[in-house]
């Protein structure tokens, strides 16, 4: 299965290198509908390394940056292609009960929301009651959402580690203004490039894969028996 | 690697009859060649911070370590010998001398220094002169140029005495969007060639984004301190 | 030093208007105690030249009004000796007569005199308007006489003393030494003829002389006291002249305290507006010292531009001054075309006022060079 899962990951990464989305999309929605690979697996083993094998590294020169807008474009619309698969999944996926709402967002100028846009399809699979909001959210936006849609949990992603500042900002104004308790956790890039945890910002998990996921909503689960 | 910057339990009050504490407890070591920013809010004390690092002004308590040397009790002159040695200043309103040519300010830090100009130090300023693109203004006066010519001139200036430290606060602060890129890569490309240590207070996210190392400070405090591991 | 000196300079040529502007201040001040100073030692020079200059300022004379002074010779010899500052001297016999003159009886004092010593007290020899010095039976008389009597030279008239004796002279000159009561009432000649007349023998009536410093007159006669008989007394210009010398006396003040008012204007100027350029400058002074210039370098660079622009300053007043006296003798003339006054100039008083001048800018940057020094560089960096 993994090799099978290596020699997905080199076909898909291929299409994606010459910026050809038919064969891409193709690819990638023929393995979910042949059940080849499962959606974490698409994502975790296929999408996210093929995405990262082409992203530009910072000291390189700036003019280089269409080329990783060109792709995420591309995976961006084959993860927005397989909400069906998601869904499908998710009536397959074994949990007891529904974990509760999770409201996901990265914080204010912070632009890379792929990642946690393939986080709101593990979320869902994993029987959570997902909202997704996105890219660039201000504090102010943060505060208003979460008053009006009442998540048990707020999920962060952190991409540009300049972000991480925000984020202290978010879960203090989160903690300060709505909820001392109020559950957050977080996720992306930006926490294994600086080293740090989610409880150097205040926040209370830091959740990188399909398998965290799980494992929060058992907990939950678990919490509330 | 070696620290060239180290505060140790550095405390900074103002006045005498109204206290206004705007430094606490700040402990900081910055490692030699690397490239640092500094951000908060104003008022938060990071202009003071920078300050005392570089000797301008003192703290109230606490030791400041330059190269390992204690600064916090030298006198007035030996201070004055690391400022123009140890340690170049780039600041947001340039600060060059109005009366003097580009290349008359470029050279003012050595001229203090007090040695002979020698050809090499007049080559050293020409090639500094050349890589800042200023080669058709070096001998205009400081008032006859553009902001972001006069703010390239005192990168300049600060690179004269080939110092370990640059300290810059807001460099690119009154300059344009194209303009503070090349600031900021000029800036970094002398962090690669010089290996000269970067720390730089900005409110510029473009520039604290790319820099190694992002320090907050809030309310007086460092309240996160975020390394970069990833080149 | 020579970058404070590089500094200071191009801190004064980039705000030209301003230093021209002090540079002027400075040198008008001193053009002032050039002009006043060389005015006021001219205005006293033709003063004291006028009552003191073709006379004796000092006098041996006998004690007792109708003795003489039979050894003259010994007495010229010692004074000299003793007393350096004595320029001319010269035996004198004097003598009252009368002139007979074209039937007319004219009262005269005559003067007998050793004309090459006397001419170095009375120029005599500067004064002859026609023929010459008497020699033998001639006499010499004043301008104003001859008009009065309606005399010419070679003219010869007769000499009368008080006991009826009567020469017959003949007239060798005019003279004229610049006071019309000299002119009329003074007969020149050799003193051989008047001891003649009077029967006098070798005995002179008085010894005359002058002093190179017109003001040390009294204590050169109280010296040439002490080494003549006690049978003479010596005499000095200004015991007897005691109301002019208390009128020089206040000018001499008067011009003093001008001067050091002048002084005083120029240095709270100089002092004042380099006080507003260190505030002026206090910016760049931030940035010298954020570079890392010591304080003592950076007080130099005042103290230097205080000093170049007392340098300017002196030179330029200097000229000014000099070019205002000229201007003065030039234009403010009597009606025959002599200056009303003669200004007198000083070279060392000249050099001494710029020298003064250069020191009081000098002194007066020390102020701001002082404040510069206590400048930190935080309060420009803080303050933008």
């Amino acid at each position: 299965m993994s090799k099978d899962i290596t020699k997905f990951f080199e076909e898909f990464s291929g299409y994606l290198n010459q910026y050809d989305r038919r064969a891409a999309t193709f690819y990638a929605l023929d393995l979910l509908k042949t059940a080849q690979v499962t959606i974490p697996e698409l994502y975790e083993m296929v999408l996210a390394p093929a995405l990262n094998s082409l992203a530009v590294p910072r000291d390189q020169a700036e003019d280089l940056i269409w080329r990783e807008h060109t792709v995420t474009n591309i995976v961006r619309g084959i993860v927005e292609s397989a909400y069906p698969y998601v869904l499908a999944e998710k009536e397959r996926f074994p949990m007891e009960t529904n974990p509760g709402r999770i409201l996901l967002a990265c914080p204010e100028e912070e632009y890379h929301e792929l990642g946690i846009r393939m986080g709101a399809d593990f979320f869902t699979i994993a029987h959570f009651d997902v909202v997704f909001i996105g890219s660039n959210l201000p504090l102010s936006n943060v505060l208003s959402a979460t008053r009006n849609l009442k998540p048990d949990y707020v999920g962060i992603s952190v991409t540009n580690y300049l972000r991480l500042v925000r984020l202290k900002q978010i879960t203090e104004g989160l903690r300060a203004q709505l909820d001392p308790s109020i559950k957050i956790i977080v996720s992306g890039s930006a926490f294994s490039h600086t080293g740090t945890s989610a409880a150097d910002f205040g926040a209370d998990a830091l959740i990188n894969t399909f398998e965290d996921v799980v494992a929060l909503g058992r907990s939950a689960h678990e919490a509330r028996a | 690697m070696a620290n060239v910057i180290s505060l140790r339990n550095v405390n900074k009050i103002y006045g005498t009859e109204i206290k206004t504490q705007v430094l606490y407890d700040v402990n900081l070591d910055v490692e030699e060649n690397s490239f640092s920013s500094i951000i908060g809010q104003s008022g938060s004390g990071k202009s003071t911070l920078l300050n005392i690092i570089g000797t301008l002004d003192k703290p109230t308590s606490g030791e400041v370590f330059i190269n390992g040397i204690r600064t916090t009790e030298m006198k007035k002159d030996a201070l004055a010998k690391v400022r123009n040695e140890t340690i170049g200043f780039v600041f947001q309103f340039h600060y060059l001398l109005p009366e003097f040519t580009a290349y008359e300010n470029i050279i003012m830090p050595y001229r203090i220094k007090g040695d002979a100009i020698t050809p090499e130090v007049n080559e050293r300023a020409l090639e500094l002169i050349h890589l800042m693109g200023l080669d058709k203004v070096k001998d205009n006066r400081a008032t006859k140029m553009s902001g972001g010519q006069q703010q390239r001139t005192s990168i300049a200036r600060a690179l004269i005495n080939n110092p370990k430290i640059i300290l810059a606060d807001e460099p690119t602060g009154n300059l344009d969007s194209d303009t503070t890129e090349k600031v900021y890569d000029l800036m970094r490309d002398i962090n690669d060639k010089f290996k000269t240590t970067f720390l730089v207070i900005t409110h510029d996210p473009r520039i604290a984004q790319k820099t190694d190392r992002i320090i907050e400070i809030k309310d007086g405090r460092i309240s996160l301190d975020l390394v970069n591991q990833i080149a | 030093m020579k970058l404070a000196l590089k500094i200071a300079w191009r801190f004064l040529t980039s705000s030209k208007g301003q230093t021209i502007l002090i540079i002027l201040g400075i040198a008008i001040g001193v053009s002032v105690q050039v002009f006043i100073g060389s005015l006021i030692a001219g205005l006293q020079q033709s003063l004291i030249d006028t009552a003191v200059g073709r006379s004796s300022q000092i006098t041996i004379r006998p004690v007792n009004r109708d003795d003489r002074i039979p050894d003259y010779e010994a007495i010229i010899t010692k004074v000299k000796a003793t007393e350096p500052e004595i320029n001319s001297i010269s035996p004198v016999v004097d003598s009252s007569a009368f002139i007979l003159a074209n039937d007319s009886t004219y009262p005269t004092l005559l003067r007998g005199l050793q004309f090459d010593t006397a001419d170095g007290i009375y120029r005599i020899n500067e004064g002859i308007l026609e023929g010459k010095l008497p020699t033998g039976d001639q006499v010499m008389l004043g301008k104003e006489f001859m008009d009065e009597a309606k005399l010419k030279v070679g003219d010869t008239i007769s000499l009368v003393t008080a006991s009826g004796t009567k020469r017959d002279v003949t007239v060798s000159g005019i003279f004229d030494l610049g006071v019309a009561n000299l002119n009329k009432n003074w007969a020149l000649s050799e003193m051989g003829l008047v001891q003649s007349i009077f029967d006098l023998g070798d005995q002179v009536t008085s010894i005359e002389s002058q002093v190179s410093d017109v003001f040390t007159a009294d204590v050169v006669g109280a010296n040439i006291q002490k080494v003549v008989p006690s049978s003479l007394k010596v005499e000095n210009w200004k015991d007897l002249n005691a109301s002019l010398l208390s009128g020089l006396n206040g000018q001499s003040i008067s011009s003093l305290m001008i001067q050091v008012f002048v002084l005083v204007s120029v240095v709270l100027g100089i002092a004042s507006v380099l006080a507003i350029s260190v505030a002026q400058k206090s910016r760049q002074l931030g940035i010298l010292k954020a570079m890392g210039i010591r304080d003592r370098i950076a007080s130099l660079i005042f103290l230097l531009q205080g000093f170049i622009l007392g340098i300017f300053g002196a030179i330029l007043g200097v000229g000014f001054g000099l070019g205002l006296a000229v201007a003065f003798t030039k234009f403010a003339l009597n009606p025959d075309g002599t200056p009303v006054i003669d200004l007198f100039i000083d070279p060392q008083f000249i050099a001494i006022s710029a020298l003064v001048a250069l020191a009081a800018a000098t002194l007066a940057a020390l102020i701001p060079a002082r404040s510069s020094s206590r400048l930190e560089p935080i309060e420009v960096i803080r303050n933008g």
